[in-house]
């Protein structure tokens, strides 16, 4: 166990954000079309010319933070949900969220409507209409009980399965290969990065302004508000932060797995579980890992790509089962 | 991306609500000479009950400073509810409880955990957690928003978990050992070199959570201490260090303390007044020693008690033996 100061705590950020940095740099250079460094600059920071300034700025830049920005998102919605629910399987997807925004696009896939803002549209909204659904049923007496949350979340979960599955055996073949890549994670058709990035801004800095009395929430309820916590209005805000910021990643490239619940867990395991350092961390861990697994998926068999949610577990699998056998007994989680 | 456009403004309103909500309430600074001659935590005819039950009812209670209340009845009569009525931390039906001469409302949550402090009656721990850390916990209230603990209030920590007993030598402190811990000695000796304070507190006993939870308390430093079963888990000479250790805090901050217990003994010796709760609201409030006799505990138990005097204490002894055990225990089903 490690106790965080504030220096130490800057420090990892720091590192954790050059990794971030690098990944980023690492999409720009790598592809079909081989770009060094040098060019790169020059087409970040000088003027843009050429086929090099049109890759990094019309492909690669854009989808490289596009998969950072998800990412982040994923990692802070998972932490955030690990506390609401104040269990550590928890992770973005465990309360319906992705299941709704997978029915409202495939819905539209099949449908016919094209990439991009219609389909956006669809997820967002079906990611929007599962989180009120889950919200209404598991207030409805007025009550607001972790236990009772989770039931409805999953079965809400269960039940945009059941639509998911339904519409892969209705949908044609044609369509059926782009439904399993949105199903699986695909950074490709991300469109503009910026309202993702944004959003990850605006929620990480509402999530610090929280961070020490979820701190609190963490050692129950009951201590929390004994210590001057609102803890209903912490779970509130709790809920539909993390619900948002995780209808904003599926929006941005589909339901990737693994990246919500393991992420956290690295950061926990490998910085402790102040939540003051775990937030910004598990963020950046998850922008640099969604990043490098999106500059794999689509460089390891090129000019084929694969979906990166596959290369997530890939990655995230072994790495989370080395941390956690290397974790001392009794210190894990 | 509309969409996402909108999703964002959803966020910047969250967070400004939340700022906006989050201001602590405006609270006067209680100054200790100002409340020296008022009652610390008053209830005027309170009336508390749980799932329909009345826990008690027109409870006036006053407690000055330096004065130490022991709640005591059976199991299920709602000793645990009355405490966190008495904590702000649920509405009473009636009545008005005043804490230093506050309602809870006008002290906000913020400002109420700063004079008062509960000892819950199970630790929650969902994640991983250093013993420090879970003891620096208690600071929350004393630090603003975005502070970090500070050395100050790490030293706080260090000395709470020293007064429990469960200081270390490895991270020694300054004050350590000048803070008469109980029973520092022989738990050094119990746990070896690895520093304690470092320690995950999913790693401890049953007693040494308990001790920790005792420790984010006393680092918390509130004025009305209220502690739900206190001894829980806790071996024999935890128990009398522990009661030891609350009621020289209470002497020497001028503080009060509110306490569920179940021995009556430590009770009676461990009090100044004793609050009973016969169940149905029915209660008695008095001085420990005029109101703790072998007839009224024997009545609040439902089982004949004996007083058994030593020419130095008194002693109640719950009789056993075959014949005794009235029928009206467990429905009488044998």
């Amino acid at each position: 166990m490690i106790t965080m100061n504030r220096s130490r705590a800057f420090f990892a950020l720091v590192l954790l954000a050059l990794a971030a940095l690098s990944s980023i740099l690492l999409a720009l250079v790598v592809g079909s079309v081989t770009l060094d460094a040098g060019e790169v600059w020059a087409a970040l920071f000088g003027r843009g010319e050429g086929l090099a300034a049109e890759i990094v700025h019309g492909l690669r830049l854009p989808r490289a933070l596009a998969a950072a920005a998800a990412g982040g998102l994923l990692a802070l919605a998972g932490a955030l949900m690990q506390v609401l629910l104040r269990n550590p399987l928890a992770d973005p997807y465990v309360l319906g969220i992705s299941g709704g925004a997978a029915v409202g696009a495939l819905a539209a896939m099949m449908l016919g409507v094209g990439a991009h803002f219609g389909l956006e549209a669809a997820a967002f909204t079906g990611a929007l209409a599962a989180m009120g659904l889950v919200f209404g049923l598991s207030r409805g007496d007025g009550s607001w009980t972790q236990t009772r949350l989770l039931l409805t979340g999953v079965i809400v979960a269960a039940g945009c399965g059941a639509a998911v599955a339904l519409m892969l055996s209705l949908a044609p073949d044609h369509q059926l290969r782009g439904m399993l890549f949105w199903l699986m994670g695909d950074a490709s058709q991300a469109g503009d990065p910026w309202p993702a990035l944004l959003t990850l801004a605006l929620g990480l800095s509402a999530a610090l302004y929280f961070a020490r009395e979820l701190n609190l929430l963490g050692k129950g309820p009951l201590l929390a508000a004994t210590l001057g916590a609102d803890v209903a209005r912490l779970r509130l805000v709790l809920y539909f932060l993390a619900s948002l910021l995780t209808a904003a990643a599926v929006t941005t490239v589909g339901s990737v797995g693994f990246i919500g619940l393991v992420v956290p867990h690295l950061v926990r395991l490998a910085l402790g579980n102040d939540q003051r350092l775990l937030l910004p961390a598990a963020a950046l861990a998850g922008g640099a890992l969604l990043t490098l697994a999106d500059t794999l998926a689509r460089s390891v068999i090129a000019p084929q790509q694969l979906p990166v949610g596959v290369l997530t577990a890939l990655i995230g699998v072994p790495a989370f089962l080395f941390l956690l056998a290397r974790a001392p007994r009794g210190e894990q989680a | 991306m509309v969409l996402i456009v909108v999703l964002i403004v959803v966020l910047i309103v969250v967070l400004i609500v939340a700022f906006i909500a989050g201001k602590p309430a405006p609270t006067s600074r209680l100054t200790r000479r100002s409340e020296m001659n008022s009652p610390l935590l008053a209830t005027h005819d309170l009336a508390v009950s749980i799932a329909g039950k009345a826990v008690a009812r027109d409870l006036n209670l006053t407690l000055h400073p330096g004065e130490r209340l022991v709640l005591l009845g059976r199991n299920g009569v709602g000793k645990t509810t009355l405490l966190h009525t008495l904590a702000g931390l649920r509405a009473p039906d009636s009545g008005e409880i005043l804490l230093a001469g506050q309602t809870y409302a006008a002290l906000g949550p913020r400002g109420a955990a700063r004079l008062r402090g509960l000892l819950p009656q199970h630790q929650g721990d969902a994640f991983a957690a250093s013993v420090l850390e879970t003891v620096l916990i208690g600071r929350h209230p004393h630090l603003s928003r975005w502070d970090w603990e500070s050395a100050a209030d790490e030293q706080i920590a260090r000395e709470a978990l020293a007064a429990v007993g469960l200081g270390d030598l490895a991270a020694a402190g300054p004050s350590q050992g000048s803070h008469g811990a109980p029973s520092g000695g022989s738990e050094r000796s119990e746990r070896g070199g690895r520093s304690l304070a470092a320690r995950s507190i999913h790693t401890l006993s049953g007693g040494e959570r308990q001790r920790v939870a005792l420790a984010t308390l006393l680092a918390q430093q509130p004025r009305v201490y209220l502690l739900d079963e206190p001894l829980a888990h806790l071996d024999l000479n935890h128990q009398i260090a522990v009661l030891e250790l609350v009621s020289r805090r209470v002497r020497e901050e001028a503080a009060a303390l509110v306490m569920v217990l179940h021995d009556i003994n430590l009770a009676a010796h461990f009090s100044d007044r004793a609050l009973l709760l016969y169940g149905e609201g029915e209660h008695e409030l008095g001085d420990s020693a005029a109101v703790l006799d072998a007839a009224r505990l024997s009545r609040l138990y439902g089982h004949p008690l004996r007083l058994i005097e030593d020419g130095e204490r008194r002693w109640f002894v719950p009789a056993v033996g075959l014949g005794t055990l009235p029928p009206s225990n467990y429905n009488g089903k044998v």
